[in-house]
C-alpha cells in the first residue's frame, strides 16, 4: 500500500496537495467561531449534490416546469427529501451567509491586507442571492412566479439600461418558455460556476493571508487538521440535521400552477428579502420612485459594503463600519419583523386577508395535487388548466361574483367568506342555494317554504316588497304549503312526502344523490299525480298547477299550467336555463315574482357550466376526500384552519 | 508548510486524543457528506424502486382484462393476408397523462381455423417494427432480417424468440379486441414489460 502511494505521490505529487490542504496552522488553536465559512462550503455542496439530482427531473417549459416539480414532489421516491434539503439549505446558507459577514465586519478581517478577499466574499453574496432569486422562480409556480416578477420589473426600472436588461434576463418583454430556460441556466450552470471560481479565489486568497485570528493568545497553536475540521464537521451536522428536520417536518411548498390569469393575492418574496418588500411599501419611499427605493437604496448599501476596507484607513473608520452594520442590520431585522407582524399577527383588514389569500392559496394547491392524481391527470397541455376548468375552484368564485349580491351558499357567498357592505353583514335577498336540489332542499320547499325564501322580505321588487309577493300570496306555492304543510307531516303520510321528495328530486336525474328509490318514486308520482294521501287530501294536486315531463318519458304528464314546469328540476339543463333566463314560460314566467335577472347574456357558456357543475357536485373529488367530507361543507376556504407559521 | 504534528515526539495522551479527534472529524465529515450523495442516489434509481402508475385506457366496452378494441372482422382479407394495425391507449409518462395515443402496432389475420390471430408488429431481435413481404408472405425485420412465418414462427435463426402473439377476442358484432402487450426485446423467454 505504501509502495502504490509512494508510486502515486511520485507521479502527482499529491502528498503536497493535501498537506497543504490540511496543515494549516490556527494561531490561538481551533475554535468554533471559525466554523461559519466551512458551513457555507457545506450548504454549497449540498445545493450542488441535490441540485444535480433535482436536475435529473427537471424540464424547464411553462408546461412541464411545475408539472415535473410536482412529480419529483409527490411520486419520485425520496423526491420530497431531495427537493426539501435544496429548498432548505438554499435558506440556511443566507443565513450562514449573513453570520460569516458579520463576524468578518465585526472582527474587523476585512481590514488590510484582507480587502481583495472581502470583496470576493461580496461578490459571492451577489452570486449567492442571484442564486436564490432564479431558484425560486424554477417550479413555476404561482408563489415564485409572482413573488419573481416583482424582481424583474425592479430590473425594468433600472435607469437607461432597464428595459433591455429586463427583456434579456425574461427572455422575451414578458414571462414565457425562455424565461425559465434562462433562469435554469443561471440557476444550474453559470450562477454555480462563478460561484466555484470565486469560492476557489476566496479560499485560496484566505490561506495566503491565513485566518484571521480572533485571539491568538487563546491557547497553544492549532492545526485544520483534525483540530478545526472536527468543530466544522460538528457544525455542518447541526446544519444538515436543521435542513433534515424542517425537510421533514415542514417541506418544500409547491402552490398551484403559475397562471397569469389568477391574481395570487398571497404573494411575498422570500423571507430574507422581506425587509426590502416592507421598504418599499413605505409611502415617503414610494414618493421617491420605484427605482430609488428599490435600486438606489440598496445599490447604496453594496456601495457601503465594499467601501468598508476603504473606510477603515482612517481613525475610528472601523468602528465607523461596525456601528453602520449594526444599525443597517437593526433596520432590517426591524424591517422583518415588522413585515411578518403584519402579515402574521396583526388584525388589520389587509392582514385578515392577507391570511385568507395564504389559507385559499393552500386550498388551490391541495386541490390541484387532488386533480393531478386523479384518474385524468395532467393534460399535455399542463396543469394550470386543471384549476381553470375545475368546477369547485371556479364555481364559488363565479357564485360569489355573480350570485352573492342576493343569494348565499350556505350562509357565505361560496367561497367561504360572509357578505360584507360597508363594514356590515348584508342581508342576503334570495334563497340559500347551498345543498340546492338536494332531499332536504324539496321538503323544505313543501313544508318549509316561508323559511327558504324568508330572505325575499329584505328586498323589493318595483316598491313592493318582494316577500309579500312571495310569501303572503294565498293562491301560490307559499299559501299551498301554508294549507298543506300539516297535513304533510302527519306521521301517516310519511312516506307520501318521502315519496313526493324522491320523485321530484329523481326529475333531476342528479348522478350526486342516486340511486333513487323505485318504489318511493313511483309512490310519490302518484302523490304527484292524484294527491294520494294516508290521512288528510290535497285542496289542489300538485299537478293541477305544475307540469312535468317525468324522466325517461316522452309525454308530459299535464299542461303547462300557473307554476314553473317541472321537467328535470334541478338538473344540469334545468338549472343551466333556469340562470340563463328564470323569467321564461316555463320558470317565473307566470306572475310578477320574479326578481332575479336573466343571466344569458352576461354569463358566458363557459362560465355557467363551471357554475352549475360546481351546485350539482360534479366534479371529481378523491375518494380519501370524499369519505372525509361527507357530511361537512363541500366548500369553504377559511373553515380551513390552514395558517402557515412563517 | 508548517511541520505535520504526528511528526512530533508526543506523549501517549496527547496522541491518544489526536486519533480521537481524527475518529471522529472522519465519522462525522463522511454522514454529512454521505447523507445528501445517498438520498440523491435512492432518488436517481426511482425508476427501478419504484412500481408505476399504468393508466386505464380499455375502450368502452372493454371484456375487461385491458382488451383493446383494433379493428373489426369486416376489415380483414378472407384469404389470410395480415393487416397492420395501430394501438391506441392512454398513456401516463411521468407527470403527463395522454388520452388515445399510438403506443405500438399489430399485424392482424384471418387464420385458417377461421378466428383472428394478432402478433406484437415489434421485432423480438432488437425492436424493429417488422413488415410483411407479399411474395413470399413472410413477416421481415428491416434492421437484420429476422423473418417470420405467418403463425409467427421464426424461419431463420436471428431472432431469439418467435413473434410475440397476442390475445385476442371477437365479440358477437365482429369486433375485434386485442390484449396488447409488449415483451423484453433480445431474450428467448418472453417477459411482459410493466
Amino acid at each position: 500500500m505504501k509502495k502504490l502511494l509512494n508510486w502515486l505521490d511520485d507521479r502527482t505529487g499529491y502528498r503536497e496537495v493535501v498537506n497543504d490542504a490540511l496543515y494549516e496552522s490556527i494561531p490561538g488553536g481551533a475554535r468554533w467561531r471559525y466554523v461559519w465559512g466551512s458551513t457555507l462550503v457545506f450548504t454549497f455542496f449540498l445545493q450542488v449534490i441535490t441540485g444535480i439530482f433535482l436536475w435529473t427531473a427537471y424540464a424547464p417549459s411553462t408546461q412541464t416546469a411545475w408539472e415535473s416539480v410536482y412529480y419529483i414532489q409527490n411520486e419520485m421516491t425520496l423526491g420530497w427529501l431531495v427537493r426539501g434539503i435544496h429548498h432548505f439549505a438554499a435558506q440556511a446558507m443566507v443565513v450562514l451567509l449573513v453570520i460569516h459577514l458579520l463576524q468578518v465586519i465585526i472582527d474587523g478581517a476585512y481590514k488590510a491586507p484582507r480587502e481583495v478577499n472581502f470583496w470576493l466574499g461580496i461578490v459571492l453574496m451577489g452570486i449567492v442571492l442571484g442564486l436564490s432569486l432564479t431558484g425560486y422562480l424554477l417550479p413555476w409556480d404561482q408563489k415564485g412566479y409572482y413573488a419573481t416578477k416583482v424582481a424583474t420589473n425592479i430590473m425594468g426600472v433600472t435607469p437607461a439600461v432597464g428595459t433591455e436588461v429586463q427583456q434579456i434576463v425574461q427572455g422575451g418583454s414578458d414571462y414565457g418558455h425562455h424565461t425559465l430556460t434562462r433562469f435554469f441556466a443561471l440557476h444550474a450552470g453559470i450562477l454555480p460556476g462563478l460561484l466555484i471560481a470565486f469560492l476557489g479565489l476566496h479560499i485560496a486568497v484566505f490561506r495566503r493571508h491565513g485566518i484571521h485570528a480572533k485571539d491568538p493568545s487563546h491557547a497553544p497553536e492549532g492545526m485544520f487538521w483534525p483540530d478545526q475540521i472536527l468543530k466544522d464537521a460538528v457544525a455542518c451536522l447541526a446544519v444538515l440535521a436543521t435542513v433534515l428536520l424542517l425537510s421533514i417536518y415542514k417541506g418544500a411548498e409547491l402552490s398551484a400552477p403559475a397562471d397569469p390569469s389568477t391574481p395570487y393575492d398571497a404573494a411575498r418574496p422570500e423571507w430574507y428579502f422581506l425587509f426590502l418588500f416592507r421598504f418599499l411599501k413605505f409611502e415617503f419611499i414610494d414618493k421617491f420612485g420605484l427605482a430609488f427605493g428599490a435600486i438606489y437604496i440598496p445599490g447604496a448599501l453594496m456601495l457601503f459594503l465594499v467601501m468598508m476596507p476603504i473606510v477603515a484607513i482612517w481613525r475610528f473608520g472601523h468602528q465607523l463600519n461596525v456601528a453602520v452594520t449594526m444599525i443597517l442590520t437593526a433596520c432590517i431585522v426591524g424591517l422583518t419583523g415588522l413585515a411578518l407582524y403584519e402579515d402574521w399577527y396583526s388584525d388589520s383588514e389587509a392582514s385578515v386577508k392577507f391570511r385568507n389569500d395564504v389559507a385559499a392559496a393552500h386550498h388551490d394547491a391541495a386541490r390541484v395535487r387532488e386533480l393531478a392524481q386523479g384518474p385524468a391527470g395532467i393534460p399535455s397541455s399542463g396543469a394550470v388548466s386543471l384549476l381553470r376548468n375545475d368546477p369547485l375552484t371556479q364555481g364559488p368564485k363565479i357564485f360569489a361574483a355573480r350570485c352573492a349580491s342576493c343569494h348565499r351558499f350556505n350562509g357565505h357567498d361560496g367561497t367561504g367568506h360572509i357578505v360584507m357592505v360597508e363594514g356590515e353583514e348584508a342581508p342576503a335577498t334570495a334563497a340559500d342555494l347551498g345543498g340546492f336540489g338536494s332531499r332536504q332542499w324539496v321538503e323544505d320547499i313543501l313544508v318549509n317554504y316561508q323559511e327558504v325564501f324568508a330572505p325575499t322580505r329584505n328586498t323589493t321588487k318595483e316598491g313592493t316588497n318582494l316577500g309579500e309577493l312571495f310569501l303572503d300570496d294565498e293562491y301560490n306555492m307559499a299559501g299551498w304549503v301554508k294549507e298543506h304543510k300539516e297535513t304533510l307531516l302527519m306521521p301517516e303520510n310519511q312516506e307520501a312526502l318521502n315519496g313526493l321528495i324522491e320523485f321530484l328530486v329523481a326529475q333531476s336525474g342528479r348522478e350526486d344523490f342516486a340511486p333513487y328509490d323505485e318504489a318511493l318514486v313511483a309512490k310519490g308520482r302518484d302523490v304527484f299525480e292524484n294527491g294520494t294521501l294516508a290521512k288528510g287530501e290535497f285542496s289542489s294536486n300538485c299537478l293541477d298547477c305544475h307540469d312535468v315531463k317525468v324522466r325517461g318519458e316522452e309525454e308530459a304528464l299535464g299542461f303547462p299550467g300557473t307554476a314553473p314546469v317541472l321537467t328535470g328540476y334541478a338538473g344540469r339543463e334545468w338549472l343551466k336555463s333556469f340562470i340563463s333566463n328564470p323569467a321564461t314560460e316555463q320558470h317565473y314566467g307566470y306572475g310578477d315574482k320574479n326578481a332575479m335577472p336573466a343571466f344569458e347574456d352576461s354569463l358566458p357558456e363557459r362560465e355557467l357550466d363551471l357554475l352549475v357543475r360546481w351546485m350539482l357536485n360534479d366534479y371529481y373529488v378523491s375518494a380519501e376526500k370524499s369519505s372525509h367530507s361527507e357530511d361537512s361543507d363541500h366548500q369553504s376556504s377559511t373553515d380551513e384552519s390552514e395558517t402557515e407559521d412563517p | 508548510m508548517n511541520e505535520q504534528p504526528q511528526n512530533k515526539p508526543a506523549e501517549e495522551g496527547v496522541s491518544r486524543r489526536n486519533f480521537m479527534t481524527k475518529f471522529w472529524s472522519v465519522v462525522i465529515g463522511g454522514i454529512v457528506s454521505l447523507t445528501p450523495v445517498v438520498v440523491g442516489l435512492t432518488f436517481f434509481l426511482d425508476p427501478i424502486l419504484r412500481k408505476r402508475k399504468v393508466a386505464g385506457g380499455e375502450s368502452a366496452g372493454s371484456p375487461g382484462e385491458g382488451f383493446l378494441k383494433v379493428s373489426s372482422e369486416a376489415a380483414l382479407p378472407a384469404d389470410g393476408t395480415p393487416v397492420f394495425q395501430q394501438i391506441r391507449k392512454n398513456v401516463i409518462d411521468a407527470w403527463n397523462t395522454y388520452i388515445d395515443q399510438p403506443v405500438g402496432s399489430v399485424y392482424l389475420r384471418k387464420t385458417e381455423e377461421g378466428g383472428v390471430s394478432a402478433f406484437n408488429s415489434e421485432c423480438p431481435h432488437l425492436g424493429c417494427t417488422v413488415s410483411y413481404v407479399d411474395s413470399s408472405k413472410q413477416y421481415k425485420c428491416p434492421c437484420h432480417d429476422s423473418k417470420f412465418e405467418l403463425d409467427g414462427e421464426r424461419t431463420n435463426e436471428i431472432p431469439p424468440r418467435p413473434m410475440d402473439e397476442l390475445d385476442v377476442k371477437v365479440d358477437e358484432s365482429g369486433d375485434i379486441w386485442v390484449k396488447f402487450q409488449s415483451y423484453k426485446i433480445g431474450v428467448s423467454e418472453q417477459i411482459p414489460k410493466n
